[in-house]
């Protein structure tokens, strides 16, 4: 998988846009399922509770990478299905559209999920989703008081990501401009 | 040009009632293919309980790193997805003209024949006119 494609070390946050907020949710997990962080900006629908949910979410994951792997029609051997894949092997998805939303999914190499669903015809967030996973390491992994594997409470994250039509987080641009 | 890799037909409890290769690196073998499709027809069904909005009606398109997963669901149920290049446009033209040549020749005549067995959710009994 292509994580660490492009030169910068640090990818640059997307150029602010005109567009509106088209994300509904947001989720990051830990390698180990643990939801780290559940932001929600606009779901009317809620079909279960908030820990069937990312449990659901978590499980549906981890499947569809399997599935992936196993499907892949580039690679000769394939593992068996339902064996858990580490992190980079095996190819992977990296997003889903159904008639109603759009998720787009990333895993890191130390195995941080990170999904936004979104409108569903939005474009290409991988951008996107770096940005927000760089978020993740300059304002909760660099937090010395923060330990690892718990929820993420941090003021300046909520408010980075709530204000995605000055950031064009959600709308899949891509451009450059300063963290 | 875009390829097709892979065509499978399921039926609306998730079982396997097609499979043809139309040319991936790795041929699978009956049972994977079997396992694949009922893995398939249950994400299709999870992801609809994870909608934000109501009214969805599962995956339609996947994009993984070296292919793309185009499915189309009938209104029987029948679900039928393709495994192509990455990007390959009219894929869903091509599931709609394959759902009315499906139809056309498997439903309608009342004989049925699949490569594997057990079709119990269609009503109707072998060798009937």
């Amino acid at each position: 998988m292509q994580f660490f494609g492009g030169s910068e070390i640090s990818p640059s946050p997307p150029l602010p846009t005109a567009s509106g907020n088209n994300g509904h949710m947001m989720y990051v997990f830990n390698r180990n399922g643990i939801c780290l962080l559940y932001r929600e900006w606009n779901r009317p629908l809620h079909t279960l509770n908030a820990h069937q949910d990312h449990k659901l979410m978590f499980g549906l994951l981890f499947s569809l990478k399997s599935l992936t792997a196993k499907m892949d029609p580039t690679s000769v051997d394939k593992g068996n299905l339902g064996v858990p894949q580490l992190p980079g092997q095996g190819c992977s998805f990296h997003s889903f559209r159904t008639n109603t939303y759009k998720l787009s999914f990333m895993e890191s190499p130390s195995g941080i999920k990170i999904i936004l669903v979104t409108h569903p015809r939005t474009g290409d967030l991988r951008e996107s989703l770096k940005y927000i996973y760089n978020l993740y390491v300059e304002y909760v992994v660099k937090n010395p008081l923060y330990t690892p594997g718990t929820l993420i409470r941090c003021d300046l994250l909520d408010s980075t990501l709530d204000q995605p039509s000055e950031n064009g987080v959600f709308d899949g641009s891509a451009g450059a401009c300063r963290i | 040009m875009a390829a097709i890799y892979s065509l499978y037909i399921i039926n609306k409890s998730g079982g396997l009632i097609f499979y043809k290769d139309y040319g991936s690196a790795g041929r699978m073998d009956t049972n994977d293919s079997l396992r694949l499709a009922s893995l398939w027809h249950s994400m299709h069904a999870i992801s609809q309980q994870l909608s934000p909005v109501s009214g969805c009606s599962g995956i339609e398109l996947l994009e993984a790193d070296t292919f793309d997963l185009h499915c189309f669901q009938s209104l029987t149920g029948t679900k039928f997805f393709v495994v192509s290049e990455p990007g390959t446009q009219h894929m869903d033209g091509l599931l709609k003209h394959i759902y009315e040549l499906f139809e056309g020749s498997c439903c309608l005549v009342g004989a049925m024949k699949f490569p594997l067995e057990s079709v119990p959710g269609y009503g109707f009994t072998r060798g009937s006119p």
